[in-house]
């Protein structure tokens, strides 16, 4: 009983904070599901038999499953994976992690309404006159800062 | 023999379209005289064809989509040679039309797409096959829809309005023709009318009678949806005379007839043509009449003629059927030749408005008295073909099965129809009588004329010789209804209630001209109904209009709008599960006192992150759930997930550190409405996961997998720790996902970074004085520092031991590598600056080597019989195997994820690409 | 070729391209060469699919328990004929889009190629597994590639939009994944396994069973994008680059598509209890779809719009659940994936050569750019459903199939949301291609070059070839059909 209140707190809470305002929060929220799953997980292989599954000799009526577990460690370790991508995301914002840029207003325009005349622009910097030489740039690779000057200029 | 002319016929056809095609392209305009040709002799075929038939019909069939019951089954009966030569012919004559009609110069696909048309017309009517109908019907659409937009900006809309009108019936007839091959089990057109089911359901019949008398309606323009034919009026010429006069308008035409074998006589069927035909005729003559513009006045005079042809239909007898038939022919005559003389007109004289033209009778003589010839044909006079084939439709209507009332009233809607058809067909002939223009036309070129000729010349002839059509119109009434009586086309027969009705016509029509001023104040006083086409556009955008309201609904950035519904979506699944599973609660058995402790720690640091109001405050406070978590892992007897879960909590705060300081401190601050949205939501998917929760720890049972795991782990890979080995042995393929997974995450972390850059760093909130040593990195980093020097190695050590044992006791590859890099975010926190912590190796050259090592070992395996399949040999009680290598795969996976965040996050943000104005080519070509 | 050879090579259509991947990530070659590299091994992976295709076309399921392990405890990989044509297909629309992020210059990018390949694995994957845990890992498998193709970009260049979309696809695709993970959990504790074919039939066992499955199949659902839940498609899909885009039209829905199929038609053994819902979702996820293409202002958004629509036609075929309907559904599949990448590359190739992205910004390029117009108006021809392109295939074979089962309201919904259709293309057609020519100056003389358009044709006539010679595959669908319908073959092939 106490794990599933535990599971369902857990859940609920990460419900409230994902639907929260600011990335970050956002990301606790998921790392609190995380948690709510990877324990329901666990408790899906039982929770009256509670030993390690290590050693020898193991006695089916009194050790826990270990398929879960193993379930466990994977959704863990991916959980972990995109929770480091998420991070990366609210760091490279305008400003910062804000996930409500539409409650302004603006962005409930058509979709990037307000890049489309720098688009032309860019373009107008463009084509026609090299196009052709654009597509055929040589590669830039990226760790080098000057690769962005080169494009600057174009 | 027969069998495989009609492909023939076909085939030629199509072959005629790559003619025009090149020669359009190359041989400009004079390649219509070539396709003239062909059209023709393929006319002359046909009917030779006809002539030298062995059988009552000819067949051919060439299977094409078997599973659809899809066959290339063509029939040729008296019906289909009717419409074949209407079509090739009327075709001949356009096609020499356009000749000196269109410009010089390439017009490859402008003759390509008209031949193509012809081809599909012929394709319609000799199919004999319900799919293969519908596939010529949608051919023609398409056809028509590009011969439209042909003409340039000024056909967009009416190209867009008539594929969509004419579209929406092709669907309507597709609905038909798949009923009807399911509910009479064939697909041969032949049989499927000839199926017993039409008497037998009654429902069904009503419905696919509908159904084709909608899509015959599209295609023929009939009220309401007569919108689009006048609106296609912006096409040249030829296109109009050809396909919205002669050809494509008939396809409804003989949609109807071909169906009337099924449906002719039953009441859906009579009541929906009768009305809708006899209501069209006279809306459309009526409007006809209030027009000044010719194309747009014969434009509206074919929707009505085709109204009369719909009406007789409906009536469904013998004699309604010739009359039918016959106008068909008349109609495609006099239509054309209309048609193409207006074209003239319009070529010498630039105008074809009514009250800027005059004189004409002098001016252009020849185009005048086609003109006069065809309108009088059209008009009903003796002893044009237009009079005999409005007697007949007069004959079928008087002869209608009904009650006296109805026919009377029908009788009574006809003649007034075709008064006014006779109205304004002498209102056509206005232009050619008052003074000349100023700057008269001058006659066109004869060779332009010479179609117009023989298409009105074609209403005089067999108008006067009737024998020539009569078997050919006989055969086309049989194929639709045996018992049909021999046509007879002959100008006189005998005092019959339709002379009368024509000649009350010639009375009501006379008067209408005579008075034609008062007629036009009268129409005048009436306000123009509103244009159909306007209510389409008006149906369009409001669709519009509520497609933009329904996209608005998603048309947002912030994240809980697209959170919410899955949510919500899985609360209420959630719900109703435990809602039918009873909320049972679990036994006490899977229940410990530590438990509720750990329960009751957990609810401390939840609460504590959901009233955290600063990001700093958040991340120092989401570990305390986590660590819980791990404890509780421990109290369940899963060991390695605790130490993962450890480590990863360990990591992730040390990931959110490095990023606090590119953020600001406290967050945004949201109404509170939205906030009561994201708690509600949260009560409903907690109480929901409850549910789900109960039912999981309810069950409780030790699965057969887990307990031969437990049985058998030792025997099969001789590790003791089953966890361990069920990760590197028995589903490796997991670990190896998971670990490319790690891997993907540090090269997606290096995207990001490179897409967009880094934040820049915020001014620290607390302000040091300057001789402080707290402002002295080197100072303050000491004790770290310390620390790591001493830890650093040991932390090393440790995970070395880790992964050593991983197989025996709790450790193995992962939690190896969280120990080391725990370590390495040791020593970077500990550097006085992110310089001097600048780690070396490459982050990227780790994560690739793990991801191709572990890859490697999983394919020595194969060497055994399969992928990860674990080599080893037993070396005193500890078994060496590859698994161990794939193990050190995993590891440098996760040091190069997390060495990867380190570097890329810890750096100063001017080491990232510079933020610069978003532009287009960027996200929409990813340059 | 002996079946068992066969099956232990199963697992390198997922170890081959990560093992590429790894070497491209670990070892920095230059870009031509990790394009060779891409664009090569993505061939070799199609052809490799389409000789397991004609092996398993017409025989029984091959099966190969990963590591060789006892049967309750190992990771089955299985391919039957259904899994080889998702290989194929996918395999295909990624070589095809490929292609044109090199000729669009989008596979420039350091790790596009690694970044696809890893796709590429986690599809292969998915689409073979018979375990349901396995099947969440490919999923993310395939995911966090996808997740830096959203935000991929050039040095600094990536838009705000883009990482909004960005922000968008990964916390949908995160929750989803976790409510997955719950079914699974759900599924394990009241059955005991979570190898699919051990689930065979057993979905109605208990109320347990039902909720877990209820919520895989809900969780597939939602990364298909079905209403309500498609918010998160329509709107990331039309920021990312069209190449991306394609390929994820290509892909992502698909894969779970195919899941719902496959778990849906084992798990239930063809019950036909849940048919009335899953109508109604259907339905009204076609219908909102598509009205919400008519309200949209730039040529990806109104396919993106389109992706959840036709995805509705679809899953009608799984909805209906008669030989015919799965038929005619699997066939949509099929035809409708290479229609949509079709346009969306077409879409694509004029964004990226006019820069603009709002209908009406760019017209009148019938006359300037007929090639472009050929290849759109057939993809689009086919998508309505107008023979002799391969959507009227599919479409005569939907609604038949529907008469047939006696489902007139999916007759009247198809037929509706096909006008629909047409009235929306009709629109993005004529705004594109009619009208006055756009008056600009850096627009004059500008076209589309040829390696822009061909990707597009290919497939376009591919939709061609379809319509016309649509027999074959009709059969194999059928075959499928039958597959799915009594999944006895693939269970007995499973636990042997």
């Amino acid at each position: 009983m106490a794990i599933a209140l535990t599971i369902a707190l857990l859940f609920g809470a990460g419900v409230f904070m994902i639907l929260r305002r600011g990335l970050l929060r956002v990301i606790v929220g998921f790392v609190l599901l995380s948690h709510a799953v990877n324990l329901l997980l666990v408790a899906s292989g039982g929770l009256s038999r509670r030993d390690a599954p290590i050693g020898t000799a193991l006695d089916p009526s009194t050790t826990a499953d270990p398929l879960p577990q193993a379930f466990v460690l994977t959704a863990i370790v991916i959980a972990f994976a995109v929770t480091v991508f998420l991070l990366v995301l609210s760091v490279v914002g305008d400003g910062d992690d804000d996930t409500e840029l539409s409650l302004e207003g603006r962005a409930m325009e058509l979709p990037d309404l307000d890049e489309d005349d720098e688009i032309v622009a860019f373009h107008r910097a463009h084509q026609p006159t090299n196009w052709h030489a654009y597509l055929d740039r040589t590669d830039d690779t990226p760790d080098t800062p000057d690769a962005s000057e080169r494009r600057g200029v174009r | 023999m027969s069998t495989s002319i009609l492909p023939l016929l076909l085939a030629a056809a199509l072959a005629l379209v790559i003619v025009a095609w090149l020669g359009g392209r190359f041989a400009g305009r004079a390649i219509g005289w070539a396709i003239a040709t062909g059209l023709g002799s393929l006319f002359a075929a046909t009917v030779a064809l006809w002539a030298t038939k062995t059988a009552e019909t000819l067949d051919a069939s060439q299977s094409w989509l078997p599973t659809l019951g899809l066959a290339l089954r063509l029939r040729l009966d008296g019906l289909s040679l009717l419409f074949a030569l209407v079509v090739l012919g009327i075709g001949a004559l356009v096609m020499a039309y356009c000749v000196n009609y269109l410009p010089p110069g390439r017009h490859g696909p402008f003759y390509a797409l008209l031949t193509f048309f012809a081809f599909a017309m012929l394709g319609l009517v000799l199919a004999d096959d319900l799919i293969l109908l519908w596939v010529f019907w949608e051919f023609t659409t398409v056809t028509s829809f590009l011969l439209i937009q042909q003409v340039g900006p000024k056909g967009r809309r009416p190209a867009i309005r008539t594929f969509v009108v004419t579209g929406a019936g092709g669907l309507s007839l597709l609905a038909a023709v798949t009923l009807t091959a399911t509910a009479t089990g064939t697909t041969r057109l032949t049989d499927a009318l000839a199926s017993p089911l039409w008497t037998q359901r009654p429902a069904t019949t009503a419905l696919v009678g509908t159904l084709v008398a909608l899509a015959a309606f599209t295609k023929s323009a009939q009220f309401p949806l007569h919108a689009w034919l006048p609106d296609a009026m912006v096409a040249s010429t030829p296109v109009s005379a050809y396909l919205h006069a002669a050809a494509m308008v008939k396809a409804g035409i003989y949609l109807l007839l071909r169906f009337s074998t099924a449906f002719a006589g039953t009441p859906t069927w009579t009541l929906l043509l009768v009305t809708v035909g006899l209501l069209t005729a006279v809306y459309g003559a009526t409007l006809a009449l209030r027009r000044h513009d010719l194309k747009e006045l014969l434009a509206y005079s074919t929707v009505s003629q085709l109204g009369f042809l719909v009406a007789t239909i409906g009536v469904g007898t013998g004699y309604a059927l010739v009359g039918a038939v016959v106008h068909v022919v008349a109609h495609a005559l006099f239509k054309s030749a209309l048609f193409m003389s207006v074209g003239l007109i319009d070529h010498s004289a630039g105008t074809r408005d009514l009250r800027r033209l005059s004189g004409l009778r002098r001016s252009m003589p020849a185009t005048a008295v086609l003109l006069s010839v065809a309108a009088a044909s059209m008009a009903g006079l003796p002893p044009l073909f237009g009079f005999v084939s409005k007697e007949a439709m007069f004959k079928g209507f008087a002869a209608a099965p009904w009650a006296s009332g109805l026919v009377g009233a029908a009788i009574v809607v006809a003649v007034a129809g075709a008064s006014l058809t006779f109205a304004y067909s002498a209102r056509m002939l206005l232009p050619l009588f008052g003074p000349p223009m100023d700057a008269p036309p001058h006659e066109a070129p004869a060779a332009m004329i010479a179609p117009v000729a023989v298409a009105a010349g074609g209403g005089v002839v067999f108008g006067v010789a009737d024998p020539l059509l009569t078997t050919f119109i006989t055969d086309a009434a049989r194929a639709i209804a045996p018992t049909a009586s021999e046509a007879d086309l002959s100008l006189w027969h005998g005092l019959t209630p339709a002379l009368g009705m024509t000649l009350a016509v010639y009375v009501v029509g006379a008067l209408l001209v005579i008075g034609r001023r008062r007629v036009e104040s009268v129409q005048g006083a009436f306000p123009t109904p509103r244009r159909a086409v306007d209510v389409l556009e008006a149906l369009i955008s409001s669709s519009v209009r509520a497609g933009r309201r329904l996209g608005d609904l998603t048309r947002s950035d912030a994240l809980f709008r697209h959170l919410l519904p899955p949510l919500v979506a899985f609360s209420i699944i959630g719900l109703a599960g435990a809602t039918a599973s009873g909320w049972r609660l679990p036994a006490d058995s899977t229940t410990r006192p530590l438990d509720w402790a750990m329960l009751a720690l957990i609810a401390i640091g939840v609460v504590l992150t959901l009233r955290a109001r600063s990001r700093v405050a958040l991340v120092t406070i989401v570990g305390v759930a986590g660590f819980a978590m791990a404890v509780l892992f421990v109290s369940l007897g899963a060991t390695d997930v605790a130490l993962t879960q450890l480590l990863v909590e360990i990591l992730t705060v040390v990931v959110m550190v490095l990023l606090l300081v590119r953020l600001p401190t406290s967050f945004h601050v949201v109404r509170r409405r939205r906030l009561r949205v994201a708690l509600s939501a949260g009560v409903l998917a907690g109480v929901a996961m409850l549910g789900v929760a109960l039912v999981v720890v309810g069950a409780d049972f030790l699965s057969d997998a887990g307990r031969t795991y437990l049985a058998r782990t030792k025997e099969l890979t001789g590790a003791s720790n089953v966890v361990n080995s069920i990760l590197v042995d028995f589903r490796a393929f997991d670990t190896f996902g998971e670990l490319v997974v790690l891997g993907m995450a540090g090269v997606a972390t290096a995207v990001a970074l490179q897409s967009r850059g880094l934040l820049p760093l915020r001014p620290s909130p607390l302000v040091v004085p300057d001789d402080s040593p707290a402002a002295d990195p080197v100072a303050n980093g000491l004790v770290l520092r310390v620390i790591d020097r001493l830890v650093g190695p040991l932390l090393v050590v440790l995970s070395l031991w880790f992964f050593m044992r991983g197989h025996y006791y709790p450790g193995g590859g992962f939690i190896a590598a969280l120990v080391a890099s725990a370590g390495l975010c040791l020593i970077f926190l500990a550097a006085p600056d992110d310089r001097v912590a600048r780690l070396r190796g490459s982050a990227m050259r780790l994560i690739g080597a793990g991801i191709a090592l572990a890859t490697v070992v999983g394919l020595v395996g194969l060497a055994v019989g399969s992928f990860l399949r674990p080599i080893g040999t037993k070396v005193a009680d500890f078994s060496i195997s590859t698994a161990l290598l794939f193990d050190v795969g995993v590891y440098l996976a996760v040091i190069g994820l997390v060495l990867a965040a380190l570097r890329l996050l810890g750096t100063d943000s001017d080491a990232r690409p510079p933020r610069r104005r978003p532009t287009g080519i960027t996200v929409k070509g990813g340059e | 070729m002996p079946t068992d050879l066969v099956g232990a090579a199963l697992p390198l259509f997922v170890a081959v391209p990560i093992l590429l991947a790894g070497l491209l990530v670990g070892v920095r070659l230059p870009s031509a060469g990790r394009q060779a590299v891409l664009v090569v091994g993505l061939a070799a992976h199609v052809s490799a699919s389409a000789l397991l295709l004609s092996t398993v076309a017409s025989g029984p399921p091959i099966v190969h328990r990963v590591g060789l392990w006892p049967a309750e405890l190992a990771i089955p990989f299985v391919a039957d004929a259904f899994g080889a044509l998702m290989l194929v297909l996918t395999g295909a629309m990624t070589l095809i889009c490929a292609v044109f992020a090199v000729a669009s210059r989008t596979a420039d990018q350091p790790f596009f190629a690694p970044l696809v390949l890893v796709i590429t694995a986690g599809v292969s994957g998915a689409v073979l597994t018979g375990d349901l845990f396995n099947l969440f890992v490919f999923v993310e498998l395939m995911l966090l590639p996808s997740y830096a193709l959203v935000i991929l970009a050039h040095w600094g260049l990536g838009l705000r939009m883009q990482l909004t979309a960005t922000r968008i696809y990964v916390a949908v695709n995160l929750l989803t994944s976790t409510l997955l993970l719950v079914g699974v959990g759900v599924i394990y504790a009241t059955l005991g396994t979570v190898n699919i074919a051990a689930l065979a039939g057993r979905g109605t066992e208990s109320v347990g069973g039902t909720l877990g499955s209820v919520i895989v199949i809900a969780a597939l659902a939602i990364k298909a994008g079905t209403v309500p839940a498609h918010g998160w498609v329509v709107r990331t899909y039309p920021h990312m680059s069209p190449a991306i885009t394609a390929l994820f039209s290509g892909l992502h829905t698909k894969v779970a598509v195919y899941g719902l199929f496959r778990f849906y038609s084992v798990v239930f053994d063809g019950g036909r209890e849940w048919s009335g819902a899953a109508l109604a979702i259907v339905a009204v996820s076609m219908v909102v779809a598509v009205v919400g293409s008519l309200g949209e202002q730039h040529g990806l958004a109104v396919m993106s719009f389109h992706l959840v629509a036709q995805l509705g036609f679809i899953l009608l075929g799984l909805a209906l659940y008669t030989p015919a309907a799965l038929t005619a559904g699997v066939f949509y599949l099929v035809y409708s994936t290479i229609t949509k990448t079709s346009l969306f590359l077409s879409l694509g190739a004029v964004e990226l050569t006019y820069g603009r992205r709002r209908l009406g910004q760019v017209s009148g390029l019938l006359r300037r750019d007929p090639v472009t117009a050929a290849v759109f108006g057939a993809a689009a021809l086919s998508m309505v459903g107008i023979p002799p392109f391969a959507g009227f295939v599919a479409k005569v074979a939907l609604v038949t199939a529907a008469w047939d089962a006696g489902a007139w309201v999916a007759v009247v919904v198809a037929l509706l949301v096909s006008v629909l259709t047409l009235v929306s293309l009709l629109q993005v057609w004529g705004a594109l291609f009619l009208g006055e020519p756009t008056a600009d100056e850096y627009a004059e003389g500008t076209l589309i070059p040829g390696r822009l358009i061909a990707p597009a044709a290919v497939l376009a006539i591919a939709a061609l070839a379809l319509g016309i010679g649509g027999e074959p595959l009709l059969q194999l669908a059928s075959h499928i059909a039958a597959g799915l319908i009594d999944p006895a073959a693939y269970v007995k092939g499973v636990l042997g």
